[in-house]
């Protein structure tokens, strides 16, 4: 880092016109900062957007969703009365970051985007993510590392919010340079290490994220985010789930955290349907039901020589969040 | 005080962290008469605040990264990235050309200092990963870490032992010493195991952790002519001239080591840093001041830790609980560097038996070298042997504390003496009081657990440990009192304050002794050069060791003043007492106000000289504790969390119990994160540490801080020292993660045996339990 520009931008489309290689958006900077005094990233100039009007909008209505600024502040969408009332998997999961010091600056657009936390990466000891062509961590201290969709980075997605948003099927919008917008699914927002090695999402040089959108469907609908974390606060997930009730069809959506590469997201296909309507069914069929979908759940994960513990505890995880509908 | 004669210096043996050293003690021609039990004192034993609170929580207390001398450099260093090998290439032309930068030193340009093992300082042989090649000292801090970037530098990599994953271990390979082993044996071991009807045997681990002080380590130095002036984050003022004084070549006379403030040390700023000495060349070759402050970094890479050790400890015992043989063997990674002290010490000595065989095996690995760190080897020792004790009590069938309670010790057992007062027992009762505690009873009502459909989500548990700890402090330790014409007086002492509140308590000290308001007193600490010498701020012996001192100088000072007093008021001096601001005449009415005297005597100096005099011979002077956990753990997640913490613990007179308390308080919270987050990582085959920083290394959080209740055990020792205190800084930290690792056992059933107890383990634990159909967990 020779020298390094700053550039408050007045409109996504001027940030994204000004996100060539080199340039780093920069909103909170609770992963930012770090990762420059790390000597992680070396950007030539940071583009600011916390300034651009609108860009920490919060907007819910119980027709027409979440509609979120990328700039938003993790506390005051963990705050925000509307998000409480019909998201509350997602304040929920705003509320779980960090320490209250980070979340009054961090934003959502910068959680969704955050590099991982695996100790390799972050001692700055060469691996894929940093430019190299190994992966230390499989060789070395893994009880961090994914035991789904791993290979061949296994550095978790550390996102709270991302593991609610998917489970509550959000979109992204997207601004380009030339000013166009493309909007995404959470679900394609992220991409496995076998996709791309050097990022965790599909965006692309010259894109920045301008909004999140959380469709109405999900509004108000039973849901929860549980994390389990080693410390009780200021720690990320060990592993976390979100999980939230479709209204109509009763069948869950499932999301996990700090299991894979990315925010995992269920095959709710695969998922047998709960054994009958939620009035007056049976705890021990809805015991069974909540065992057997924890274990369709992590059908596929493979553990590494110290990371099973994930397995179990994600089963875990999964089954007494389901289970906790029973007194709903 | 009478003139020296002869037998005035004596050697006399001084115990400094569980190790004896030898050293040279004057004794005083008169020392005051014990302050006993039932003494009636003002200040001493109150609650008062820190008298640098204020300045401390205003922002105007200057700690060393504070100071800022005009013309002064800041100076970064390179260090090796690599675990072990060779400098190969080391190229500083460019560096040295960069803008700002006024110096660029390598090993090459610096006096041979011996260093590691011998080896220079900046030595191309490199031994662990963060060793200092080279520094830089600049303009600014970022010139200066710009230069380090540009020095050019080739390794080549050597072969690297890290921790001790090949544990069982005979030797390691590549080391520059030869392990070394430490036996101690009484009685028959062998034969007491083979009789004894109750037997465990088990292995216990415990990681590398670093003491995390929240001030980093850093010098400010002026080398300014013939003097060098240090300012220092240090717990030794005194240790560092001298060290500094050798390594530098020249005499002590010339160099001044200031500490006003310290933002902790825990161990880790005992010695004399390489920072210190490097600041120190620079400051020469640039005659400049030069600040060199480490960062975050460089303090989890370069200044110390608790030794990862391994512990195997097999107990035997009678039907009836009571002890008949502890083995012990420890095997201990100190790192590149590092003294023995031993964690089968607290083997030796808490418990009564006399079949006691400790064997401690050390190694040299390629990390940084090791240092103390709070009650260091007891804090590793006593999590085996507690463990292992409550493991022997649930094979006997019999209560854990009741079980510790047919063990306690009746003697110092090694030294065969008496302790001057055996406060185990009580503190043992005043814990099972608080807690309520009472004898084990399966499916005890209150003792909550939680079920998730028919299983059991989440259990309670309760644990205890106990702890002993060397603390008498001694000789030699000075103090200076001197009385202004104001009627104010100062205490100078060469001892520090690293936040432990000792300037704070020392004025008590001197104010009871003069009868003055606490306020009239101010205390100047952590300056070689106004100060007489003080020993470190180590082993829990600042307030048994330099109170003492205060004490006695004050009362040389007072003494001095009432001869004064006498010829004013026309009393002999020895009916003379001072209090309350006032000099009275005993059995009269008549008195004359402290200031009236010192106004009189205008600029007469009176100034009193005091120092600790030796320990006594006959007795041990040991502090006890006993701490009680209460624990919930999560089945399903393997997550603990701690719901209270209960501390007895024994400190002879706490002479500032608010103070006391916020020892036991520190010493529980950083107990805690052993026991339950703290270790640092290390890759095994590259040989780096992984989170040198405090977001991956884990501290305690406030959210993670159960209720703590602190009881002090205050009885005064009049026979330990005549102000009647022991010490109780490092104390607390022991006993802290034996009892939770006790509580959790006691939830689930089976022992997690190794720290921290990471959701992982106990998850792996419970697993386990669960297969045996063992404990609580077994039963549905």
């Amino acid at each position: 880092m020779d020298s390094l520009g700053f550039h408050r931008a007045s409109s996504f489309e001027e940030a994204a016109g000004l996100l060539h290689s080199g340039a780093a958006v920069l909103a909170g900077g609770t992963d930012l900062v770090p990762l420059l005094k790390d000597g992680l990233v070396k950007p030539s100039l940071l583009v600011f957007i916390g300034d651009i009007p609108g860009a920490a909008s919060i907007s819910v209505t119980r027709r027409g969703g979440a509609r979120i600024g990328a700039a938003a502040k993790l506390t005051d969408i963990a705050n925000n009365p509307g998000v409480r009332r019909l998201f509350p998997a997602l304040a929920e999961a705003c509320r779980s970051v960090g320490t209250l010091q980070i979340r009054n600056v961090a934003t959502l657009g910068g959680n969704l985007c955050q590099r991982p936390r695996c100790w390799y990466y972050r001692s700055g000891i060469a691996c894929f993510k940093s430019g190299g062509e190994s992966c230390p961590a499989r060789d070395g201290l893994d009880e961090a590392l994914a035991i789904l969709g791993g290979g061949p980075c296994w550095a978790v997605h550390p996102s709270d919010p991302a593991v609610a948003l998917l489970a509550l099927d959000a979109k992204i919008t997207i601004r380009r340079a030339d000013g166009s917008v493309r909007e995404t699914s959470l679900a394609d927002f992220y991409c496995l290490p076998s996709d791309r090695l050097d990022r965790e999402t599909r965006l692309d040089a010259g894109e920045i994220v301008e909004r999140i959108t959380v469709p109405a469907r999900y509004a108000g609908s039973p849901q929860r985010y549980a994390k389990v974390t080693q410390r009780a606060a200021w720690d990320f997930a060990l592993v976390s789930a979100a999980v939230v009730w479709e209204k109509r069809r009763f069948r869950p959506r499932i999301a996990l955290g700090g299991v894979a590469p990315r925010p995992w997201l269920l095959d709710t296909a695969r998922l047998s349907d709960p054994p009958v309507s939620r009035r007056g069914r049976d705890p021990t069929a809805w015991e069974l039901w909540a065992i057997r979908t924890a274990e369709q759940a992590l059908r596929g994960s493979r553990a590494l020589s110290s990371n099973g513990y994930k397995i179990e505890l994600a089963k875990n995880l999964i089954r007494r969040t389901l289970l906790e509908w029973r007194r709903v | 005080m009478t003139a020296a004669t002869t037998g005035r210096f004596v050697t006399t043996t001084v115990e400094v962290e569980g190790r004896e050293e030898i050293a040279v003690v004057e004794l005083p021609a008169f020392e005051p008469l014990p302050w006993g039990p039932r003494e009636r004192l003002n200040l001493a034993g109150k609650a008062a605040e820190r008298l640098d609170a204020l300045a401390k929580v205003t922002g105007t207390a200057r700690y060393t990264s504070d100071i800022s001398l005009p013309g002064m450099l800041f100076a970064a260093a390179l260090r090796a990235p690599i675990p072990s090998g060779r400098v190969t290439l080391l190229d500083t032309t460019a560096a040295k050309r960069l803008p700002g930068v006024q110096a660029v030193l390598t090993g090459r340009d610096i006096p041979l200092i011996p260093w590691l093992h011998g080896e220079p300082l900046l030595s191309s042989r490199v031994r662990y990963p963060g060793q200092p090649v080279a520094v830089v000292a600049a303009e600014s801090l970022r010139q200066a870490q710009l230069a380090v970037e540009r020095i050019k530098v080739r390794y080549r990599v050597g072969k690297h032992v890290v921790g001790l994953q090949q544990f069982p271990v005979r030797r390691l390979p590549g080391m520059p010493a030869p392990p070394f082993t430490e036996r101690v044996e009484r009685g028959d071991v062998r034969r007491a195991i083979k009789q004894s009807p109750a037997v465990v045997t088990q292995t216990y681990r415990v990681p590398a952790v670093l003491h995390q002080a929240l001030e980093p380590h850093g010098s400010v130095v002026f080398w300014d002519g013939g003097r060098v002036v240090v300012y220092d984050s240090t717990q030794g003022v005194y240790r560092v001239r001298r060290e500094l004084a050798e390594y530098l070549g020249i005499g002590e006379h010339r160099v001044r080591v200031v500490a006003e403030h310290v933002g902790g040390g825990f161990g880790s700023k005992n010695n004399c840093g390489s920072y210190t000495v490097l600041a120190a060349l620079l400051s020469k070759a640039t005659g400049r001041p030069v600040k060199f402050i480490l960062d975050r970094r460089e303090v989890c890479l370069d200044c110390g830790h608790r030794p990862e050790t391994i512990m195997r400890v097999t107990l035997g015992a009678a039907r009836d609980g009571v002890l008949q043989a502890i083995d012990f063997e420890a095997w201990i990674a100190l790192g590149a560097d590092g003294w023995v002290g031993g964690p089968g010490q607290i083997a030796r000595q808490l418990y009564r038996c006399e079949n006691v065989r400790t064997v401690e095996h050390y190694f040299y690995t390629n990390v940084g070298p090791m240092s103390s760190m709070r009650a260091p080897y007891h804090v590793e020792g006593a999590f085996a042997l507690e463990s292992a004790m409550d493991l022997l009590a649930r094979r006997l069938r019999i209560d854990p504390l009741e079980f510790r309670r047919r063990n306690l010790p009746d003697e110092d057992q090694e030294k065969k003496r008496p302790y001057v007062s055996l406060m185990l027992g009580p503190c043992l009762e005043e814990v099972s009081k608080r807690m309520g505690w009472r004898p084990d009873r399966p499916g005890d009502t209150d003792r909550r657990r939680f079920l998730t459909g028919r299983e059991l989500r989440v259990v309670r548990g309760r644990g205890i440990a106990a702890q002993i700890w060397p603390s008498g402090g001694g000789p030699p330790a000075y103090a200076f009192v001197r009385i202004n014409r104001d009627g104010t007086a100062e205490v100078a002492t060469g001892t520090q304050d690293m936040g432990t509140g000792s300037r704070t308590v020392l004025a008590q000290i001197a104010a009871e002794v003069l009868g003055l308001p606490l306020d009239r007193v101010r205390v100047t600490l952590g300056d070689t050069e106004s100060c007489p010498y003080a020993n470190n701020s180590w082993g829990s012996m600042t307030t048994a060791s330099v109170g003492p001192a205060v004490r006695m100088a004050a009362e040389d000072a007072l003494r001095q003043l009432l001869e004064a007093a006498a010829d004013l008021l026309n009393v002999p001096a020895d009916k003379l007492v001072a209090r309350r601001g006032r000099i009275v005449a005993r059995g009269t009415r008549r008195s004359v106000s402290f200031e009236k005297v010192t106004e009189h005597l205008g600029d007469i100096v009176i100034v009193g000289r005091g120092h600790r005099g030796p320990n006594p011979t006959t007795v041990t002077v040991a502090s006890f504790g006993v701490q009680g956990a209460e624990v919930e753990v999560d089945l399903e997640t393997g997550v603990v969390r701690v719901l209270r913490i209960v501390a007895a613990h024994d400190c002879g007179r706490a002479i500032n119990p608010e103070l006391a308390e916020s020892q036991l308080h520190g010493g529980i919270i950083q107990g805690l994160g052993y026991a339950l987050f703290e270790r640092r990582l290390q890759d095994r085959r590259l040989g780096v540490p992984l989170n040198c920083g405090l977001h991956e290394y884990k501290v305690p959080t406030l959210a993670d801080i159960p209720a703590i209740e602190t009881r002090l055990i205050s009885v005064a020792e009049p026979a330990a020292n005549h102000v009647g205190v022991k010490g109780l800084g490092e104390p607390p930290i022991i006993p802290t993660a034996p009892a939770i690792a006790n509580a959790v056992f006691d939830a689930i059933g089976v022992q997690v045996t190794e720290l921290p107890l990471t959701a992982a383990r106990v998850l792996a634990a419970i697993k386990k339990a669960r297969r045996r159909k063992k404990g609580v967990l077994g039963v549905r």
